[in-house]
């Protein structure tokens, strides 16, 4: 009961953002420079063929009105058809989205699984020397750029040592299991950044609440460390762990673009690069609206989760 | 032999140059089912001495020496090493209610686990005993206010969950460290009563910490009064109260409003507590003492003064200070 009140407030409150966010995908789109009418005709068309082919894509209506039409169509899920092979946007989407969802997925489990419980770990031993050396791998992995750890993966273990397929990778429609396979050294050249943020903000937290009267009265009682650490510590360390996950997911889907190219991947990522090599504005504007979606799913999660985890929100 | 035996209780705090020393060898005493007040002004250790004998002072910053028996057994042995939290019959309640329940969890959960910890009861028997406790801290409604987060109850409600917490652990021996300090009067007498009546119910000891003399003169057999991590005087709280001995206990009774309404405005002692690590050779008390001489420059021990009581001041029989009848 409680859950549905509460997914329905963060969800309601996520509609005017969600707008905001077509209002600025469309109008920024059309300030770029470059005629998509002309990108389709070609350089040489004629004038009469390039007001037909403005009439067809409603390019002659008054830009409101086009996104009144574009917003509308993008609601029931027609995204448009692309410029360049005429093909459904939607289609082109969901053909390529699966791979980055999973990918983007796979990183994120990546970053979690390994930055919380080191996080948790360099608390318990705070000042320790084991508690400097992962601070100091954290420093280092958060300064680390994807695309510089995903070449090195390549080389050291599919190149050099020859345990993962190298970049190209395998169509998920063929052969599911060796298509994750061969998402793993991209989703741990994409998760680790995460992994040593969470690594952080987790030991920061969970530093402050390991010290506080409550974790006092904890002892007090006669609570295990065990169960004071991973239990009462963890729980009231959850609103920075959530806050940082949900930046993480944001990142991680802008650095899914760089990844994918990397390991040559056919995701969202790579659809948007050749989509901007072909000014095919559809498809573009198409991806910046379904990572923004993401982005927004995401903070909305975030926001039901803080709901449900501290009581004191209300 | 009493409920409690603490003998020459030291602590120190920090590493090598810089540690300092906030307990000077503290004896305590107190039998199965006394109340015993712990007075003194904000800083003399009393905070100290209560965390000191939990266990909860922090092992990388403060060292502990002394010895410690409850109840026949040692506290912690030779080597420092404490007997399990868990397996001793002490509780504490402490000053804060505001920060001392965790926020995150029901008041429900936090009585629960506590008592599965204790007395290895199963979930149902220790919701039941749960909910017994609560009602015996005086709590209405308690099945509600199981699932009731902290910051769902007022000041007052928290420090009886606190309490029935403490209860939870069966105690022999009940540490309350000013308990009543963050509470406003009306709810400061009601914590006290159901104090001194758990206490009386249960045949439980209470080392009971406080600034404040009046609530020592309505709760305890016993006071202590301590002053720079040192106990001063010591004895039963009635004629302590009547005819303090120490000028430290004395001026502390001058504070009260009783003896204040006599004398017509309300009596402070000039200057504060020396902090851990302040040089003193002479009488702790000295440089605040308005009974000072020459004598007082030598090294204090806390001697006899009649029947049962103890006080920390060589000029202790030749001064005659004004008390309170209780
Ligand atoms: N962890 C600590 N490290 C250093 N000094 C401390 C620590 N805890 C308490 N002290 C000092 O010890 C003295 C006694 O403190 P405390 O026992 O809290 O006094 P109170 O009688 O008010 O409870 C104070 O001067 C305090 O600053
Ligand atoms: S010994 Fe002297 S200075 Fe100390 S309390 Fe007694 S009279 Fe005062
Ligand atoms: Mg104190």
């Amino acid at each position: 009961m409680k859950f549905f009140k509460v997914a329905g407030l963060s969800l309601a409150s996520a509609i005017p953002t969600l707008l905001l966010a077509t209002f600025i995908v469309f109008f920024l789109q059309r300030l770029i420079p470059g005629d998509p009418a002309v990108a389709i005709a070609g350089d040489y068309a004629t004038p009469e063929n390039l007001a037909r082919i403005r009439a067809d894509l409603g390019l002659d209506q008054p830009l409101f009105a086009q996104y009144l039409t574009w917003a509308g169509n993008a609601f029931t899920g027609d995204l448009g058809t692309s410029f360049q092979s005429g093909e459904s946007i939607s289609a082109l989407v969901l053909d390529r989205l699966p791979i980055t969802l999973i990918l983007t997925t796979m990183a994120l489990l990546v970053s979690i699984l390994i930055g919380l419980p080191a996080g948790v770990l360099a608390a318990q031993k705070v000042d320790t020397s084991f508690d400097r050396f992962l601070t100091t791998g954290a420093t280092f992995g958060i300064a680390i750029p994807n695309f510089w750890l995903g070449m090195m993966l390549i080389i050291v273990f599919s190149l050099g040592l020859g345990w993962f397929p190298g970049p190209g990778g395998v169509r998920f429609a063929d052969d599911p299991g060796q298509a994750m396979f061969g998402l793993v050294l991209p989703a741990l050249a994409l998760g680790l950044v995460g992994a040593a943020e969470i690594c952080r903000q987790v030991r920061s937290a969970m530093v402050e609440n390991l010290s506080t009267d409550y974790v006092r009265t904890h002892r007090a009682k006669g609570l295990s460390n065990r169960s004071i650490v991973w239990k009462h510590a963890l729980k009231n360390s959850s609103l920075p762990f959530a806050t940082i996950v949900g930046l993480q997911v944001s990142r991680l889907i802008g650095g899914a673009v760089v990844v994918e190219a990397v390991f040559g991947l056919s995701g969202i990522g790579s659809l948007a690069v050749e989509a901007t090599n072909q000014r095919d504005y559809g498809v573009i504007q198409a991806v910046v609206l379904i990572a923004a979606v993401l982005v927004l799913a995401t903070n909305v999660i975030v926001d039901i989760s803080y709901r449900l985890l501290d009581p004191r929100i209300s | 032999m009493s409920l409690l035996e603490v003998k020459s209780l030291e602590v120190r705090f920090g590493h090598g140059e810089k540690q300092v020393q906030a307990l000077y060898g503290v004896d305590l005493s107190i039998d199965a089912g006394e109340i015993v007040g712990l007075v003194g002004e904000s800083g003399s250790g009393k905070t100290v001495t209560s965390l000191a004998l939990m266990g909860l002072l922090d092992p990388k910053s403060a060292e502990v020496g002394g010895t410690a028996v409850l109840d026949g057994a040692p506290l912690w042995d030779e080597r420092g090493r404490r007997r399990p939290r868990s397996k001793v019959p002490m509780a504490m309640v402490f000053q804060e209610p505001m920060t001392a329940l965790d926020p995150v969890f029901t008041v429900g959960s936090q009585l629960v686990e506590t008592l599965r910890v204790r007395r290895a009861m199963g979930r149902r028997q220790a919701r039941a005993e749960a909910l017994e406790l609560l009602e015996a801290v005086g709590i209405s409604d308690p099945t509600a206010r199981m699932r009731a987060h902290p910051h769902e109850l007022s000041g007052g409600m928290r420090q009886r969950v606190m309490i029935a917490i403490a209860l939870a652990c069966e105690p022999k021996l009940l540490i309350a460290d000013e308990p009543t300090t963050a509470v406003d009067v009306t709810i400061q007498a009601q914590l006290l009563d159901l104090i001194r009546g758990l206490a009386r119910e249960r045949g439980m000891a209470v080392l009971f910490v406080t600034h404040d003399l009046g609530v020592v003169a309505e709760t305890c057999d016993r006071m202590i009064t301590m002053y720079a991590g040192r106990v001063v005087e010591r004895g039963p709280v009635v004629e302590v109260l009547a005819e303090p001995a120490h000028p430290y206990t004395a001026g502390l009774l001058s504070a009260l409003p009783a003896a204040a309404e006599r004398h017509a405005r309300l009596a402070t002692i000039p200057g504060r507590v020396p902090p851990p690590g302040t040089e003193i050779t002479g009488c702790v008390f000295a440089p605040r003492c308005s009974h000072r001489r020459d004598v007082c420059d030598q090294p204090q021990e806390l001697l006899p003064h009649g029947d049962g009581r103890e006080v920390r001041c060589i000029r202790a029989s030749e001064i005659q200070f004004e008390g309170v009848q209780v």
